[in-house]
């Protein structure tokens, strides 16, 4: 983890009833306030993800989002303004953050990862959590996180289900040994209530906090499935695939 | 004779409104091939399951996550079912 800040009464003011969750305590809050967070995008799950990592006190949070915000962005996206609409997404999110927590430090990056910059942006953090509507995306973050040692929560969503895959270079299989390829049937658009990509994120986030407080038991090499039709939650255990072209030698 | 086992295919969001059911129950042969079994599933179902399922070459899609009792089936080509069991089958999902 970069950097040794140590807590301060005000962040004790801040986080003392999260200060007392069995196994957290100072040392637990520490490591999340000397904790760097990449999350791209912002959107309806993303957005959750960045407001529950600030909530818990995560030093800094990289916001990677590009684009201006839409009116059908706001069902959703719940860092976002109308004030804001035709503005930069990542900018609205950030405005929103700050107001929330003004004690961590944010920076924004008005991109979505690309082939180019996923390389230069994970290796900026200490976790990445993957809210991007592409497979693409997904793909080259979790290329970069392997590639640095970065753990990485993948988080998606579809309709009323949704996933959560937490991904330990060298400890856990990657995405691609999930998806070893991309789905061709993927469409950019998809049906989304806000409370279920909501609800998604912030299971993310706890897997976070979890591998990076070692509070409780991170879903290591198990995909987390939720279907919300009837609130039933599934564990699938995962395994590496010996010809994954990314985590394999 | 061969004897049969039951097989119960629970399906994930979009399979399951194709369907109209998350969960059904298929008697097969004992030591049916997974995706023998997967074939004529698509095969009952026809239309978009079958398109979500296999590709224009009819191979299984490498990128479904088809799990046996809470197993990733990495190698489905490479499975038998040989006795009861639950398979879970789901597209893939990257909605962010
Ligand atoms: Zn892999």
């Amino acid at each position: 983890m970069a950097g040794e800040i140590r807590l301060t009464n005000q962040d004790r003011s801040f986080y003392e009833w999260q200060l007392d969750v069995p196994g957290m305590g100072e040392e637990g809050q520490s490591k999340l306030r000397n904790t760097t967070a990449l999350v791209t995008r912002l959107g309806g799950l993303g957005g959750p993800i960045a407001f529950s990592l600030a909530a818990a006190g995560v030093g800094k949070l990289i916001l990677a989002h590009g684009g201006n915000l839409e009116p059908s962005d706001l069902n959703r996206q719940i860092l976002m303004r109308h004030d804001d609409l035709n503005t930069p997404r990542a900018q609205s999110a950030a405005k929103t953050l700050h107001s929330f927590n003004p004690h961590i430090e944010l920076e924004t990056v008005e991109s979505h990862v690309t082939a180019d910059n996923a390389h230069g942006l994970v290796s900026k953090a200490d976790i990445v959590f993957d809210a991007a509507p592409r497979f693409t995306e997904r793909f080259w973050l979790n290329e970069a996180c392997v590639r640095s040692n970065t753990p990485m929560i993948d988080a998606a969503m579809y309709s009323m289900e949704g996933q959560v895959l937490t991904i330990v270079p060298g400890v856990t299989p990657c995405l691609a040994c999930l998806y070893p390829e991309e789905p061709p049937h993927w469409k950019r658009r998809f049906p989304v209530i806000g409370a279920v990509s909501a609800m998604i994120g912030n299971m993310a986030v706890l897997e976070g906090i979890k591998l990076l407080t070692g509070v409780g038991k991170p879903s290591l090499g198990e995909m987390l499935y939720v279907d919300t039709l009837t609130m039933g939650l599934r564990k699938i255990t995962i395994s590496r695939r010996s010809d994954c072209h990314v985590c394999q030698p | 004779m061969e004897s049969e086992i039951p097989i119960t295919m629970t399906y994930a969001g979009q399979l399951a409104g194709i369907v109209g059911a998350s969960e059904e129950t298929k008697p097969v042969p004992q030591g049916t091939a997974l995706t023998s079994f997967l074939r004529d599933t698509a095969n009952r179902h026809g239309g978009r399951f079958q398109e979500l399922l296999f590709d224009e070459n009819k191979q299984l899609r490498r990128a479904l996550v088809i799990s046996i009792n809470g197993e990733h089936a990495l190698d489905p080509e490479a499975l038998s079912l040989t006795r009861p069991c639950e398979i879970f089958i789901m597209t893939p999902i990257a909605g962010g």
